[in-house]
């Protein structure tokens, strides 16, 4: 499958990440929010964001410190599959700091994501939040 | 003579200013079709708050109550930003200003001063205390016949 561009999606996700507040084995520090509270998001502000979309909706997600200076690099490592992806929604890498995929499966289930926070000279840490996505015809 | 020297004057000072890196940084992140959906109407909800400074103390992150605890001294930088910026919208949102409802952290020279882009604002904690401000943001959606909506809440800076 092509990479979705973030201009195609309906729905953005954004995870924010106080880097000053990142350990190893914490989400502490991390918030997740979308663009979709009129469908019927909810927990936005948490990492146990759940994002409602209808069937077929391309989503973008992107993940952005909360101090804009911050000297260092932030990158989505990867995401887990999750039934809600359906045969060929998986989201794939854009650049370094955004992902794109499509909700192509009916139900509600948690997908993983793990990102990177390498502050420059530092030794990075690696984290992972697992959000749901909601998937339904609308 | 004169002008050419208040010119110049006035461009070291926007340079100054653009080069600030403030230690403590407020994001506020708005979902900005929310908004819009609300007509003006006071919200609770659809904008959100985060600071780099949790691990100092900070409390209420992601949400409209963000309580911020700084150092005194310090800078501090408030962004905002449309949740979906990367997309095809077009939707805009600057902060248009501050005002304070009790306390003074800032006290007035340290009063958050627009920078280059209305969406990037800089103040100071000049005081030790707790205040509660108002920040006020205009969200502009769509792009043939862009709509503003103005929305301002009460959060808090503790100095310590």
């Amino acid at each position: 499958m092509a990479n979705i561009q973030p201009s195609e999606c309906g729905v953005f996700v954004q995870i924010w990440v106080d880097t000053n507040a990142l350990q190893n084995g914490s989400t502490t520090g991390v918030y997740l929010v979308d663009s979709n509270h009129n469908n019927g998001s909810s927990a936005e502000g948490t990492v146990n964001l759940n994002t409602n979309v209808s069937t077929n909706t391309k989503v973008c997600w992107q993940v952005l410190n909360t101090n804009k200076n911050w000297d260092g690099e932030l990158s989505i490592q990867n995401f887990s599959n999750s039934a809600v992806f359906g045969a060929g929604g998986t989201p794939t890498q854009v650049d370094q700091s955004t992902w794109t995929g499509q909700a192509q499966a009916n139900g509600a289930a948690t997908y993983g994501i793990t990102f990177n926070a390498q502050p420059a000279g530092g030794t990075g840490i690696s984290t992972t939040v697992n959000p749901v996505l909601t998937v339904s015809n609308k | 003579m004169m002008m050419i020297n208040e010119n110049l004057k006035v461009m070291k000072e926007e340079s100054t200013a653009n080069s600030l890196n403030p230690l403590t940084a407020i994001e506020i992140a708005v979902d900005t079709s929310y908004v819009a959906s609300q007509n003006g109407n006071n919200i609770s909800q659809g904008i959100y708050m985060m600071d780099n400074q949790e691990a100092n103390g900070s409390s209420g992150e992601g949400t409209l109550e963000l309580h911020t605890c700084c150092n005194v001294g310090s800078l501090i930088g408030f962004k905002c930003v449309p949740i979906n910026a990367l997309g095809t919208t077009g939707d805009t949102v600057e902060i248009t200003g501050f005002t304070i409802s009790q306390g003074s952290v800032f006290s007035a020279a340290g009063q958050p001063v627009k920078q280059s882009n209305g969406s990037y604002w800089i103040g100071q904690a000049l005081n030790t205390g707790t205040q509660t401000y108002q920040i006020q943001i205009k969200v502009t959606v769509g792009i043939l016949h862009p709509v503003s909506y103005f929305v301002n809440w009460d959060p808090f800076i503790t100095a310590q």
